[in-house]
């Protein structure tokens, strides 16, 4: 099965927890929280997904960093279900997915802006706002900057980019006269 | 022929050959041969006895045949006179008839058949060689004729000559000529082709250099105004969009 297929099949399953007890964003915070961890340690994560160790060993180290985070029952039980099904290698695909679909259910959107210089609070208040009448959904805006894109501003929601850049325009423009 | 005959034949010569001497020795014997003669004296002398050694021999010899008919001769002829005698020569003769007379009757069709095909081969090979040697004289008039004409053909055979020559030097002229033209015209594609190449390279070196220069200039040139106005000019598309509800 797909990785794809099987972290939508968990997020949504703890999604569904997490609406029956009102506590879907904490639960997402604390998932986010186990998966960063993970991401930053290449030596835990690899003791936790290799199957050489023992599967009791490694529930038991899971079991001490959900202590050391402060997780709930319900993400500690959920972790120790991914150990039994050896599914602890797909944690970060589920964690992205479930933030998505919290969103979703939420009524939310990410947005990523990306500007060569830091955003002026005012503009990036109005692009909010433009956005959120656009979408219909409240924007989590999240602010980059990158000196490459010369100037002007690119946004990606979802999967759509309104690209806005001078790098994009010279590229365009770069386009356009070789194809003449 | 076949070989049967022609062993019959041979047959018959070589007695007639054996024979000859019968009829020819003893006259001659008769007739004066002083050499002969002399030898025979000295074997007589030299060995003292033997057939035709003694006195009656040479009796015999210069008498002619002494013994026709009598077979009591030899040494022990009852006779004492005729113990130095030859065989009977008339007996021999007889004999010699018969064994005549029986090679006649075999061997003298197949001696004339042979003979008769021997000449008829000969006249053919006579009459073959005749007709070679006409055929060669007529040939050599056809040739001495060709020959007294040699130099119009040759005259002709040089004319038809140059004028093939010049006609596939006309055919050479033209096919070089067409592949120069050929030629000429794919080299002149090519040198298009190669320079519309190169002008493609040149003009996007040349865009390349212009976007690459535009690129380095705005970073370096672009101020912080510069950026506020940018971004809320894109900032007014986006609340423009957002206002017409228009699809991204």
């Amino acid at each position: 099965m797909a990785v794809g297929s099987i972290a939508r099949r968990y997020a949504k399953a703890l999604l569904e927890i997490g609406v029956q007890q009102q506590t879907y964003d904490a639960l997402g915070k604390e998932l986010e929280r186990l998966a960063d961890t993970l991401r930053q340690s290449p030596e835990l994560r690899t003791a936790l997904e290799n199957p050489v160790f023992p599967i009791e060993k490694r529930k038991l180290i899971l079991d001490d960093l959900a202590r050391r985070l402060a997780l709930s029952k319900t993400v500690r039980n959920f972790v120790m279900l991914l150990a039994d099904k050896g599914r602890i290698s797909a944690l970060p695909d589920i964690a992205r997915v479930h933030r998505t679909l919290i969103d979703e259910h939420a009524g939310r959107v990410r947005a990523v802006v990306t500007s060569a210089r830091p955003l002026d609070p005012m503009l990036e208040s109005r692009l909010k706002t433009a956005l959120e009448k656009q979408s219909g959904k409240t924007v989590l805006l999240e602010k980059r900057e990158d000196p490459t894109i010369v100037g002007g501003l690119v946004t990606q929601v979802g999967d759509t980019v309104y690209d806005g850049s001078v790098r994009t325009q010279l590229q365009q423009m770069r386009e356009q006269l070789l194809s003449e | 022929m076949s070989l049967r005959r022609l062993l019959g034949a041979f047959a018959v010569a070589a007695t007639l050959l054996v024979a000859a001497p019968l009829f020819v020795a003893t006259p001659l014997f008769a007739q004066e041969n002083p050499v002969a003669h002399e030898q025979k004296e000295g074997s007589k002398s030299a060995e003292g006895g033997g057939y035709g050694a003694g006195p009656d021999v040479n009796e015999g010899e210069a008498q002619g045949i002494v013994n026709w008919w009598s077979w009591d001769y030899g040494p022990n002829a009852k006779d004492p006179t005729h113990k130095n005698l030859p065989p009977p020569f008339g007996f021999a003769l007889i004999n010699f008839g018969i064994f005549l007379a029986i090679m006649s009757r075999l061997a003298w069709k197949p001696l004339k058949q042979f003979i008769r095909e021997r000449h008829d081969s000969i006249a053919k090979n006579l009459h073959e060689a005749a007709r070679l040697r006409s055929e060669a004289e007529a040939a050599l008039g056809t040739y001495q004729t060709k020959i007294l004409g040699l130099d119009a053909e040759i005259d002709t055979l040089l004319v038809q000559i140059r004028k093939e020559a010049e006609t596939e030097k006309a055919r050479i002229i033209a096919a070089a000529e067409a592949d120069a033209a050929r030629l000429r015209l794919e080299a002149e594609r090519q040198i298009a082709a190669e320079i519309e190449r190169a002008r493609r390279e040149l003009r996007r070196g040349v865009i390349e250099a212009a976007v690459g220069a535009a690129d380095e200039t705005l970073k370096k040139n672009i101020a912080a105004d510069d950026q506020r106005k940018m971004a809320e000019r894109y900032v007014g598309d986006v609340e423009a969009r957002a206002k017409t509800g228009r699809p991204s």
